[in-house]
């Protein structure tokens, strides 16, 4: 299931990253990519042997791609999948190294459901990320047209987000700010003074709710 | 040959042109006509009035002048409607300062400005002032923050011609120095002032000085303030005898104050009314006009059940309601019988401690069902219930064919409801509100099922907005959905089990989305699946999880993680705050 199990895969896997990259027509037959999905499709996957990358020069739209020792090459990609790849890739390499110094922090993040909690993940996001997936990205746009260039190798982290997934985040109803300060405003007078000067069946309730309020 | 003499082209003058889609207001009948061939374009462009700009960092400040040069009124929101539930943070953006800058001075035609949930400076209340002064009509910050009294100082001297000044619910720094005057020094330099109205927010209010503003603007039909207490006003609303609609004020009756609002007499016109803190004791004030009362406010009062009772069955020609769930179900029964004109509803949710609400205070679908037979004209409905069935949503359907606008909360103070899922009742629903435009429906696990996902999606054939709150058992679910909803444009998602890829996928699939907002998801360490959305002028911008949440409720998880993906023309924005990371454009 999903469109890229790139991130699912435990890294010791042998087999290039690129090719669990599938497509539509390869994935479930419920899911569809209304706009065009990364064309590592039948047409642009070529598998070479190290040695034939120097052979051709890369054309302004490949991707190529070096992995556990062979190279795959897609033709046409669009500059946003391929940033949206390059991102995928760095950003699972930062957050695996965060994780392999904080593997307490991603034990508990797969316990709490749904939430991107744990420290590590936050870093990750955060601006320790950012850098790193500039640089990464400069880097390889500067040596667009140089041959053999080589991507940092990534490292798949083993993903916990399928059980996360199923885990139901359960958020309280939020309240809308300006009855929040109304029923806020309304505690604070029930604490004040005597509210409701009407003698009213809720007079008990009130005097409960007053020592409730008094108690917070 | 024969073709040729029959095609007789009827060549109308670009001006006549002008002059009939100039009747067109309607912005969908504008793009529309925008649309069909480049004379029509250029047109529209120079003829276009008005426009909403849903988020303004779909686009920038040169682009809309030159798109629109000869625009008269322009309204801008800048962060996203959550922030209105405390779920954005304050500095997430939507800055009205280089809005300001770049049209001041170059649409030579405005008049009208109203900026949502942005936040905007004393500088730039100057500067629009500067440029704009005598010609603005219409100023209205709306949910905003970042200025001060002073801002209002520069409003007060200077528009000489505004008919409207609304500042509802905005956060106004109190500046000492002017001793809040603005008022005084509106009504002194402004004799044509039809509406003012600073509701729900903290400014303090001199009595004398709405008095001078009665005296001087004679035409005064709307003023809804802060809280001052109706006392005070006594005399002000002796003078202000054109007055339509009062809102705000307030009710502070002391032990042994009996007689404080005896003397109290509203305008004679007033229609539209909405009093903070009103009691039980305070209500009749309402009796000797509550016949002619079109809009009434009773979400900020202390009435009881029965007290809804007793003031609402003397309104029969009410038109907007909004209240809080202690009306109950016995009220609505009220409304129902009463209420026949009824267009807009809202029933607000009240406070959850036991005890500070009325124990009948509970709305489920008994009221509802009843409603929807007893209020045929209803077109807004908006209500968080206790219990619902089936049954109540199909009542709705049968009878509410004028419904535009739905949104159900189940609250969760009941641990087992009447009914679930709502899968039926929320296809009928659907199936009978044709004319349905904004839906939210927020329940709880195992409110709707991938099954009752799937139905939304099929049969909300013309709604643009959905919100959804803890729906649908699986990614399936969410796939189904996104298959339909052919002109759904914005998509709010809370607290769902939702992948990440599954949101990413459906973002792609419904096609006409251009706004999404999700908190509450399936989140990998990372957000990296959200990137298979990428797509030309799709920005995504990530909220990590806050970790200082202002709540005291234990296990509060509002700072929970957010994303926030909208179509822009002019790629990712520059201001964003430590807390927002934008994902893409890279």
């Amino acid at each position: 299931m999903g469109l890229f199990e790139a991130q699912s895969k435990v890294t010791s896997s042998d087999r290039s990253e690129i090719e669990s990259v599938k497509t539509s027509a390869e994935g479930t037959p419920n899911f569809s990519l209304k706009d065009s999905a990364v064309t590592a499709s039948e047409t642009g996957i070529r598998n070479f042997p190290t040695t034939m990358a120097k052979q051709n020069p890369p054309a302004a739209s490949q991707l190529i791609m070096f992995y556990g020792g062979s190279v795959s090459v897609y033709d046409a990609v669009s500059p946003e999948k391929a940033q949206a790849i390059m991102l995928i890739a760095a950003a699972t390499a930062v957050a695996s190294r965060a994780s392999a110094n904080k593997t307490a922090s991603v034990a508990a993040a797969t316990k709490a459901p749904a939430v991107v909690g744990s420290d590590a993940a936050a870093k990750a996001a955060q601006s320790p990320a950012a850098p790193v997936l500039t640089r990464t990205l400069s880097f390889l746009s500067s040596s667009a047209s140089a041959e053999g260039a080589l991507v940092k190798q990534p490292q798949l982290a083993s993903n916990s987000s399928s059980s996360l997934s199923k885990l139901q985040a359960e958020l309280p109803i939020a309240r809308r700010h300006s009855l929040q300060r109304f029923l806020e405003k309304r505690r604070d007078r029930v604490v004040s003074k005597a509210p409701y000067a009407s003698s009213k069946p809720l007079d008990t309730a009130e005097m409960a709710s007053e020592a409730q309020t008094q108690l917070i | 040959m024969e073709r040729r003499n029959c095609r007789m082209r009827l060549e109308v003058p670009d001006s006549a042109l002008e002059l009939v889609l100039g009747y067109l207001d309607d912005p969908r009948d504008r793009e529309a006509v925008s649309l069909v061939c480049r004379r029509w374009y250029h047109i529209d462009t120079r003829s276009r009035k008005k426009v909403t700009i849903a988020i303004c960092y779909s686009t920038n400040p040169d682009r809309l002048r030159r798109r629109f040069p000869n625009l008269e009124s322009l309204k801008l929101k800048g962060k996203p409607r959550a922030a209105m539930f405390n779920l954005i943070p304050e500095e997430w953006g939507g800055y009205a300062g280089p809005w300001v800058r770049g049209l001041a001075e170059s649409l030579s035609c405005l008049k009208s400005v109203h900026f949502r949930r942005m936040i905007i400076e004393d500088e730039d209340i100057a500067v629009l002032v500067r440029a704009r002064g005598d010609k603005l009509k219409s100023i209205k910050i709306d949910k905003c923050s970042g200025f001060s009294t002073n801002g209002l100082m520069t409003i007060a001297r200077s528009c000489k011609n505004i008919t409207t000044l609304f500042l509802e619910e905005s956060s106004i720094a109190d500046d000492n120095n002017n001793d809040n005057r603005w008022i005084r020094v509106l009504a002194l330099n402004n004799s044509v002032l039809e509406a003012l109205n600073f509701y729900m927010t903290d400014l303090r209010v001199t009595p004398q000085d709405l008095e001078l503003l009665a005296r001087n603007c004679k035409s005064l039909a709307s003023l809804k303030i802060s809280e001052c207490d109706i006392s005070c006003l006594i005399h002000f609303f002796q003078e202000a005898t054109s007055l339509e609609e009062f809102g705000g004020g307030s009710f502070n009756d002391q032990v042994g104050e009996t007689n404080k609002y005896e003397t109290v007499k509203f305008p004679p016109k007033l229609c539209c009314v909405g009093l903070i803190y009103m009691g039980t004791n305070e209500m009749h004030l309402l009796f000797p006009f509550a016949a002619s009362l079109k809009k009434l406010d009773l979400q900020y009062t202390f009435l009881h059940t029965e007290d809804h009772c007793q003031l609402i069955q003397r309104c029969p020609n009410l038109e907007v309601l909004e209240v809080r769930d202690v009306i109950g179900d016995r009220g609505l029964e009220v409304v129902a019988r009463t209420c026949k004109k009824l267009k807009r509803f809202r029933i607000e949710r009240g406070d959850d401690e036991q005890g500070l609400e009325d124990e009948q205070g509970r709305v489920t679908q008994v009221g509802l069902s009843m409603l929807a037979q007893g209020c045929p004209e209803l077109e807004y409905l908006a209500v968080y219930v206790s219990d619902i069935t089936n049954a109540a949503l199909e009542a709705l359907g049968t009878f509410s064919k004028n419904l535009c606008d739905f949104r159900l909360v189940l609250l969760d103070r009941e641990e087992k409801i009447t009914d679930l899922p709502l899968d039926n009742g929320v296809r009928s629903l659907l199936r009978g509100c044709t004319k349905l435009r904004r839906f939210a429906l927020y329940l709880r696990p195992g409110g709707l099922s991938d099954l009752g996902l799937a139905y939304i999606g099929e049969y909300s054939s013309n709604v643009r907005w959905i919100l959804m709150g803890s729906v649908g058992d699986s990614d399936v679910g969410l796939l189904r959905f996104s298959r339909g909803c052919p002109h759904l444009q914005k998509l709010e998602l809370r607290s769902c089990c939702f992948s990440e890829h599954a949101l990413a996928i459906a973002a792609q699939q419904l096609p006409s989305l251009r706004y999404l907002w999700v908190q509450g998801y399936g989140a990998s360490q990372n957000g990296a699946s959200f990137l298979a959305m990428t797509r030309r002028y799709w920005n995504i911008e990530f909220i990590p999880p806050s970790k200082d949440t202002a709540s005291n409720e234990a296990g509060d998880r509002r700072g929970e993680a957010q994303i926030l993906a909208y179509y822009s023309l002019v790629g990712r924005r520059t201001d964003c705050p430590e807390s927002v990371i934008p994902l893409l454009p890279a």
